[in-house]
């Protein structure tokens, strides 16, 4: 069981031009400069857009049949990647449209994966606004090198204000 | 036994910073330990309940 063995393969499905391009989000994500939490998925962004000329990812079919012809098992709404269910996921409005345009790309172990960036990722946290979300969103607060100027405009431009203040409250921020 | 709570926290918070500053390679093995020994507790879990 190996995680970069899907994360290769996102890299493969992007060069094939199957997807148009991708991005790692949520807990996967995060671990890239938080302390690492367990997880039991990797979660990815896709691009909706053009492939040779063709419009592509409007139907996930060309994908989940890629998928199947390397012999990977669909199991519910996941692929299973050596032990890994992969999620594909649409961005969640024009503030996931964003974070997947502006995501970076990370060495592991000579292996380059693109993952959402922390300000983002702290973002889509504030926005969900699960329990899970909240306590990610405070790790990225504590982290050295966090953005917090690029995460009050994302804030501001994405209209998350109110959800700040409620965790500025809930969590005694202020000050 | 320990009780100093605030000893704790911060040393806590040593490893936490200490784990947070690995290669992103070295936490994508660490993921795939966790995510084993997740599983593991999840099927003995479910083994008990029968």
């Amino acid at each position: 069981m190996s995680i970069k063995t899907a994360l290769a393969l996102l890299n493969e499905m992007k060069a094939q031009g199957v997807i148009a391009d991708y991005a790692v989000c949520e807990a996967v994500a995060a671990s890239n400069y938080l302390d690492p939490v367990a997880t039991l998925d990797l979660d990815v962004f896709l691009k909706m857009g053009v492939g040779h000329g063709k419009p592509i990812l409007i139907d996930p079919t060309s994908i989940f049949e890629f998928l199947a012809k390397k012999g990977h098992e669909m199991e519910g709404g996941h692929v299973v990647v050596d032990g890994w269910p992969v999620q594909f996921l649409a961005p969640p409005e024009t503030l996931g449209d964003e974070a997947l345009k502006n995501a970076v790309y990370v060495d592991a172990d000579g292996l380059s994966v693109r993952i959402i960036t922390a300000e983002y990722l702290a973002a889509i946290a504030l926005q969900a606004g699960r329990m899970k979300d909240k306590l990610r969103l405070l790790s990225f607060l504590e982290m050295d090198g966090f953005d917090r100027a690029a995460f009050d405009d994302i804030v501001r431009r994405f209209n998350l204000s109110e959800s700040w203040e409620r965790i500025v409250e809930e969590f005694h921020l202020r000050g | 036994m320990r009780n100093d709570w605030h000893k704790i926290e911060s040393d806590k918070n040593v490893l936490r910073k200490k784990r947070a500053a690995l290669p992103f390679g070295e936490k994508l093995r660490l993921l795939d330990r966790m995510r084993e020994r997740a599983l593991l507790f999840r099927n003995a879990k479910r083994i008990k309940q029968k």
